[in-house]
């Protein structure tokens, strides 16, 4: 008993003094973030500075993939290429009218992504202003890298901005780090940003290096974007003088040989048709292909890849860009002696569809002016059959449901039967012509391949020769404008444009959705032209336009309505939701979330939306404190 | 059901298409049902309603798969406690085992515990006292639950295996939207427990003059572990070669208490107790994180070898926390005559996630009562006690994340290629959470007005509780313009006004020999209204768009407005459904008949904020609670619980009938739909369309549940005597018995609702039988 006494009391006083020790200490309630980095203890070198530069290039990376819808792929059916072709269920958009307000759903793949890019435009524009501001907080190497770095920041923080000012029109303007709570924001003039951003890029194409890893912004995509600022800002001299820069530069060019490995789908069905895809434009887009150092063709490459687990994203394209021939809806596509299902999704068909093709759901539906409408020379390789698929060349392949019961068994599929009946199911999503070449990616990991971890474009050189014609058209230089986009042609096999008195803006735009179809923001293109008619006073089609009208007449819409066969039909699909859009989609809505918790300023609302009354005149001019 | 009920112009002149061919409506031929198919009309028919191979081929051989069976089943729980106790010496103690084996209603949730708990009490000399508790846990959450939401999904004429009649089939109907509820789980290994220790020591002095010293040091400890095999031979996983995770968890916590306790009794009348207490804690955790696939030679080792995986596929990660804490606490109590008293007390409370500036916060409170019944000119025979108390006082909340304040940077990954080739990936830093280091302690200050009575002494006890609270610097997530780049920022936001009413009534109703009853009924009642926000002011602009004032902004986002309460419902107007006749108003909102008519408060032809209107509470407006307990000769006891919360409304959106993403496609409950011949006003046609509007459908969710019917029966002295037990008790019970919901006609007004497919699909609430034995020697 007497021990028992003696342990009880020292374990007593034991806990008194730690209780004592621990009050008298000053430290004792402050934060430890032990497994958390603040910016105080990350952002001290190049390092920490360089993995805010990843996050840029990763957040401007998912525009291109992951969801049945890509981001992308909202600017694509605000245009003529294409419409949203998911049609079994309501939300996608498809009637603009009605579901594109600022209250909408605005960020959801199911519905439409606009708010996709306000939000992440805004993230990557605070990252790149966090380099900007501690710049010269962190220790680097030397001034060049410190410059390169710099040089870097204002590529993807101009990047954002070129992009928001096309989608949204004037927008608050952050060139500084913020730390606390703000609610004052005030919309600035677009040009005023353009101008902002055009210095920026002129600092940047002079430090950016062309001599980096695949992944990183290329000096020559700093004067591909230069361009298109340049464009945007209607100074075409500058536009061609950026653009020459990356052409003329010497270490670029456009692959007019064949290169790399030859693409292999996982499935037989093209090898056993005798179609093997060697050309060159099969090759460039060819996932492999497109990172390798003998490809002198790309700009700025986003990349994705299975063996690098942490870091990967599927880019889903193969769901996305190809129909749904696999319907499992109630309208499937029929074998003219009535027979259904007639296609087979699953693996290891006697014609591998699935494996050759993915099994697509055709939300990237393109229209009659994508599909035939633009395709004018027989020998264009982006044109070619295997390279570019139409239904009628797939089979009924259901072995299952078909074979031994139905002549229909592998043979091609037919559009109508003999009595002229469709057996298309749903004509919008299950049957359409789609770029096999672009679509097809290898997922490996995937049962159901849908596009897996694989590189792709952001900026080519194909396209910075159409922006070069562009500027050129502008400038009335037809002869220039004709030899820029016969560049881009003669490698795809086409004969060149002869006929000077048929170039157009339109021969740009044409060519531009043959070679840049899922690869360009085709609605920031068609608001960029837009704005320039609409400054310059040029005729499109015998009509003008001025700025002061820019929400009820523009450009935008009349070239939609010219050739987008739903939206200037008011085609109703089989949920009952009619295919409408106005002239004032030019401009996106800018998301009420915004403009609601900005209780202290004013965010301008775009004309057409609800609040465009309670605008403030955007501001002129770009505050001391945000001239960074 | 598949069904096919499209009310729109394309479909709706030949509906017939989709009849039954051997169920034709009067005045349809074959000929027109065909329209042009040819063919089986049975297989046409299959298809036009959706029907895949294998479904069309179960349902002609009259073959069905009922999926709930598959899902849900009668689990067995267990309990099984032992203890002992005693006092010798000087010295009690305590020891109890338990054991718990319950087997959820969804096949494979199954949880086991095993606990021990250790009391002991010493009284080493006559001045001090020491003793320990100790609680040992080991919990095996092991269990794998099948994806019971699949089960309403899935088509009945799928097939649970393939061919062979063995192996599972991953899509019942090979559409790949739907997978079998069993086929995950069977391909997965899990092992997942925790240990825990509670502990407790404490020692007591008592010091001269009346006054006691209390010294608690309480620790504890959690062993958490987790891995899982995902196998290599699932179809999908096969893709990547299986994948393993090992997580482990280790927590150690304490806390330390010092307590200084003086209490006096001073000439009969005047009794002081006084106490002081000096606390501080500390939390500490260490996680790690292993995930890892492409296994190679193979996957048979389960989760014991990761170094069989493809080591390019491995990611680590650890997460270590840490918080701190601190208190000094004062309290006075006074009493007078034991009928007149007066408590005062102040703490000050200290919490690291507010440590940058504001780690500390002081909370003051006062009190007084009043047993009046003990006042001469008061006393009677009916209210033989009444008791008035008033109380004031400030409470501290720190309900925010360990590192809520800080300018947290997230970690992430992206990958690169050199030009020679070789790919690697960069560390990504990017900022996750805006800093905010003035956060402070949530403050709430109430004034009480309680009534505490008996009535014949104890024939009916109660009490009222009338309270009034005003909670200060509220802890949110305060919404930002997302320009910001962060969208929130954890903030302390202004005022909110509580008030509310407490009722507790205690009735011994019946206290006779043979058949006592009593009867316990409790009722509450709370009004909240947030009085200010962020303080930032807005103008006020009349419809002309002219200034005519300045008020305090709202937080849209966050549906946060000054003068509402914070659980108000701001949405826009259901009116019912568009009907036959109303194409055209309906058209305008791109809306056909069958799809909820929403309100266009301001005929802009759009729905947006200003069609917005408040209606009603997501929080109950009361609810009571009423427990009845009757004895019966003595040895039976019978109990059953009632209770109600009434008055507020939730979200029911599956009246939209469109909340399935592809409705023919996916199975769903039965519920009633819209049709031109079955005009409802509450449930819209399947797959309604919104228009271009968002909204929710709410619901009344008031609800009166018996919860709890339990009849214990206690062995008589007389008969245990004889075998040296002490006590024998028998119990039987029922709990969720029944509920009755006026308004909300599907499911369990109470159910946990879990989102899938675009849906919110209520958790199955299961019903308890229990029996048990108690056995006190």
């Amino acid at each position: 008993m007497k021990k028992l006494k003696s342990q009880k009391f020292s374990l007593f006083t034991f806990i008194i003094m730690l209780t004592v020790m621990v009050g008298c200490n000053k430290d004792w309630l402050k934060p430890k973030p032990l497994s958390l980095f603040t910016p105080e203890t990350a952002l001290l070198d190049s390092r920490g500075i360089l993995g805010l530069l990843s996050f840029c290039e990763k957040t401007e990376r998912a525009e291109f993939y992951t969801g049945d819808v890509s981001p992308l792929h909202t600017e694509m059916l605000f245009s003529e290429v294409s419409i949203q072709g998911q049609t079994l269920r309501l939300g996608p958009a498809q009637n603009l009218n009605l579901q594109i307000t600022p209250t909408s759903q605005l960020n959801d793949a199911k519905f439409n992504m606009i708010g996709w890019f306000w939000t992440q435009f805004y993230r990557v524009i605070k990252t790149a202003d966090m380099i900007i501001a501690r710049i010269d907080e962190a220790k680097f190497k030397d001034e060049t890298e410190r410059n390169q770095v710099l040089a870097s920041a204002y590529f993807h923080r101009a990047y954002c901005y070129y992009r928001l000012t096309l989608q949204f029109g004037d927008i608050p303007f952050i060139g500084r780090e913020i730390k606390s709570p703000r609610l004052d924001f005030y919309s600035t003039n677009r040009e005023v940003i353009l101008t902002k951003i055009k210095k920026d890029m002129e600092y940047a194409v002079l430090w950016c290096s062309d001599n980096v890893d695949r992944g990183r912004a290329t000096k020559g995509a700093c004067s591909h974007l230069l361009t298109e600022i340049n464009l945007a800002l209607g100074k075409f001299d500058d536009a061609i003088a950026s653009a020459n820069a990356v052409i003329n530069g010497g270490v670029y060019r456009l692959m007019t040989v064949p290169f790399g490995v030859v693409p292999a789908e996982e499935g037989n069905y093209l090898r056993n048709l005798g179609i093997i895809r060697s050309d060159v434009i099969a090759r460039l887009h060819w996932p492999p292909n497109k990172s390798l150092a003998e490809n002198k063709e790309v700009l700025y490459l986003s990349i994705s890849r299975d063996e690098l687990n942490a870091s990967k994203l599927n880019t889903d394209i193969m769901r996305s860009a190809v129909p749904f021939w696999g319907s499992t809806s109630s309208y499937q596509i029929y074998t003219p002696d009535g027979k259904s299902p007639s296609m087979s999704t699953t693996r290891n068909e006697e014609f591998q569809l699935l494996e050759t093709f993915g099994r697509g759901v055709g939300n990237t539906r393109p229209t009659w002016y994508s599909q035939k409408t633009i395709w004018d020379d027989p020998n264009d390789l982006r044109h070619k059959r295997g390279n570019w698929m139409r239904m009628e060349d797939l089979v009924y392949n259901n072995s299952k449901s078909l074979k031994g019961k139905s002549v229909s068994y592998g043979k091609n599929l037919q559009f109508r039967d003999a009595n002229g009946k469709v057996l298309g199911g749903d004509t919008i999503m299950n049957w359409f012509e789609w770029p096999h070449y672009k679509a097809y990616q290898n997922s490996p990991l995937q049962s159901v391949p849908t596009g897996g971890a694989n590189d792709m474009y952001i900026y080519r050189l194909a396209e910075t020769y159409l922006l070069r014609a562009e500027a050129y058209w502008w400038k009335g230089d037809l002869a220039n404008t004709m030899a820029d986009v016969n560049a881009v042609r003669t490698r795809a096999g086409c004969a060149p444009y002869t006929d000077i008195s048929k170039i157009d803006i339109g021969t740009v735009l044409d060519e531009r959705a043959r070679e840049l179809f899922y690869e360009e923001p085709r609605k920031s293109v068609l608001t960029r032209i837009s704005y320039l008619f609409a400054k310059t006073g040029k005729s499109y089609n015998g009509k003008t336009y001025t700025l002061a009208k820019f929400g009820t007449e523009n450009f935008f819409y009349d070239r939609i309505m010219l050739y987008n066969d739903f939206y200037n039909k008011g085609v109703i699909n089989i949920s009952g939701v009619e295919y409408k859009i106005s002239p004032y989609h030019i401009l996106w809505p800018i998301p009420q979330q915004a403009i609601s918790a900005n209780v202290q300023g004013t965010i301008n609302q775009n004309f057409g939306y609800d609040g465009y009354g309670r605008n403030k005149p955007p501001l002129t001019a770009i505050a001391p404190e945000d001239d960074n | 059901m598949k069904s096919e009920n499209r009310y729109n112009s394309t479909t709706k002149n030949k509906l017939y298409k989709f009849d039954n061919p051997t169920k034709l409506p009067a005045g349809v031929t074959m000929d027109q049902w065909l329209d042009g198919s040819a063919g089986d009309p049975q297989d046409i028919w299959l298809s036009r309603i959706g029907l895949l191979s294998i479904e069309k081929a179960n349902y002609a051989a009259g073959k069905s798969v009922d999926w709930a069976d598959q899902v849900y089943r009668n689990g067995l729980r267990q309990d099984y406690d032992v203890s002992i106790s005693g006092k010798k010496n000087e010295v009690s103690y305590y020891w109890s085992m338990g054991y718990i084996k319950n087997e959820g209603i969804i096949v494979g949730d199954d949880y086991s515990s095993f606990r021990s708990r250790i009391n002991l009490d010493s009284k080493i000399t006559n001045w001090l006292t020491a003793g320990l508790n100790l609680q040992l846990t080991h919990r095996d959450e092991s269990g794998i639950p099948v994806n019971w939401m699949d089960a309403e999904y899935n088509s009945p004429w799928g097939s649970m295996y393939k061919d062979d009649g063995k192996t599972l089939r991953l899509n019942p109907t090979e559409d790949v939207l739907n997978t079998n509820p069993l086929y995950d789980g069977s391909f997965q290994e899990r092992l997942a427990t925790y240990n825990t220790i509670i502990g407790s020591a404490y020692t007591e002095i008592k010091l001269p003059l009346g006054i006691t010293f209390r010294s608690t040091f309480s620790p504890r400890f959690e062993f958490y572990k987790y891995m899982n095999h995902q196998s290599a031979a699932h179809e999908t996983w096969a893709l990547f070669g299986g994948q393993v995770n090992r997580n482990n968890q280790e927590t150690y916590s304490w806390q330390i208490d010092n307590l200084l306790k003086w209490n006096k009794t001073i000439n009969k009348i005047h009794k002081v107790d006084i106490t002081l207490l000096a606390n501080s804690e500390k939390y500490q955790s260490w996680r790690n994180q292993l995930s890892i696939q492409g296994f190679s030679p193979t996957d048979a080792l389960g989760f014991h070898n990761v170094a069989a995986g493809r080591s390019s596929t491995g990611v680590s990660t650890s997460d270590d926390q840490y918080e701190t804490g601190d208190a000094l606490m004062a309290r006075a109590f006074y009493s007078l005559k034991d009928r007149y008293m007066l408590t005062l007390s102040v703490r000050r409370d200290g919490y690291s996630a507010f440590g940058t500036n504001h780690p500390r916060g002081i909370f003051p409170s006062a009190a007084i009562g009043w047993i009046f019944t003990d006042e001469k000119f008061f006393k009677n025979n009916f209210l033989t006690m009444g008791k008035l108390r008033l109380s004031w006082g400030e409470n501290g909340n720190r309900e925010v994340g360990r590192y809520a304040a800080l300018s947290a940077m997230g970690l992430d990954r992206y990958s690169y290629q050199t030009l020679s080739g070789s790919l690697y990936e960069n560390n990504i830093l990017y900022v996750n959470t805006m800093e905010n280091a003035d956060l402070k302690w949530e403050k709430t200050r109430s004034t009480n007005v309680g009534f505490d009575f008996s009535i014949k002494n104890g024939l009916l006890d109660g009490s009222i509780e009338v309270y009034k609270q005003r909670t200060l610097d509220l802890l949110v997530d305060r919404a930002l313009p997302d320009v910001l780049g962060v969208p929130t920022v954890v903030s302390n936001l202004g005022e909110v006004d509580n008030k509310g009413i407490e009722l507790s009534l205690n009735a011994r109703i019946m206290d006779r020999r043979n058949f006592k009853w009593r009867s316990t009924f409790t009722f509450s009642l709370n009004r909240n209204k947030i009085v200010h926000l962020y303080g930032d002011m807005v103008d006020i602009l009349a419809p002309d768009g002219k200034v005519i004032g300045r008020k305090e902004a709202d937080d849209i986002t966050n549906l946060w407005f000054i003068g509402h309460a914070i659980d108000e419902i701001w949405n826009p107007v259901i009116q019912g459904v568009w009907q036959v006749g109303e194409e055209a108003a309906a058209a305008k909102q791109g809306q056909f008949p069958g799809d909820f008519k929403i309100k266009d408060v301001d005929n802009s032809g759009t729905i947006n904020y200003v069609d917005h209107e408040f209606q009603g509470f997501k929080v109950p407006r009361f609810q009571w609670h009423l427990r009845q307990d009757f004895n019966l000769y003595k040895n039976f006891d019978l109990s059953l619980t009632i209770y109600s919360q009434w008055g507020h409304k939730g979200t029911f959106n599956n009246a939209k009938n469109n909340d399935r993403l592809y409705p023919d496609r996916f199975n769903s409950y039965v519920t009633p739909y819209w049709t031109p011949e079955n005009p409802l006003n509450e449930w819209a046609r399947i797959n309604s369309s919104a228009g271009g509007a968002v909204f929710n459908v709410y619901r009344d969710k008031s609800f009166i549940r018996f919860n709890n019917l339990t009849l214990t029966y206690s062995v008589p002295n007389a008969i245990l005597g004889r075998a040296n037990i002490s006590n024998l008790r028998f119990t039987g019970g029922v709990r969720n018995l029944a509920w009755w919901a006026p308004h909300w006609e599907v499911v369990d007004p109470e159910a946990a609702v879990r989102s899938g497919n675009g849906s919110d699909t209520p958790e199955p609430s299961p019903r308890y039988f229990t029996f048990s034995v108690n056995v006190t020697l």
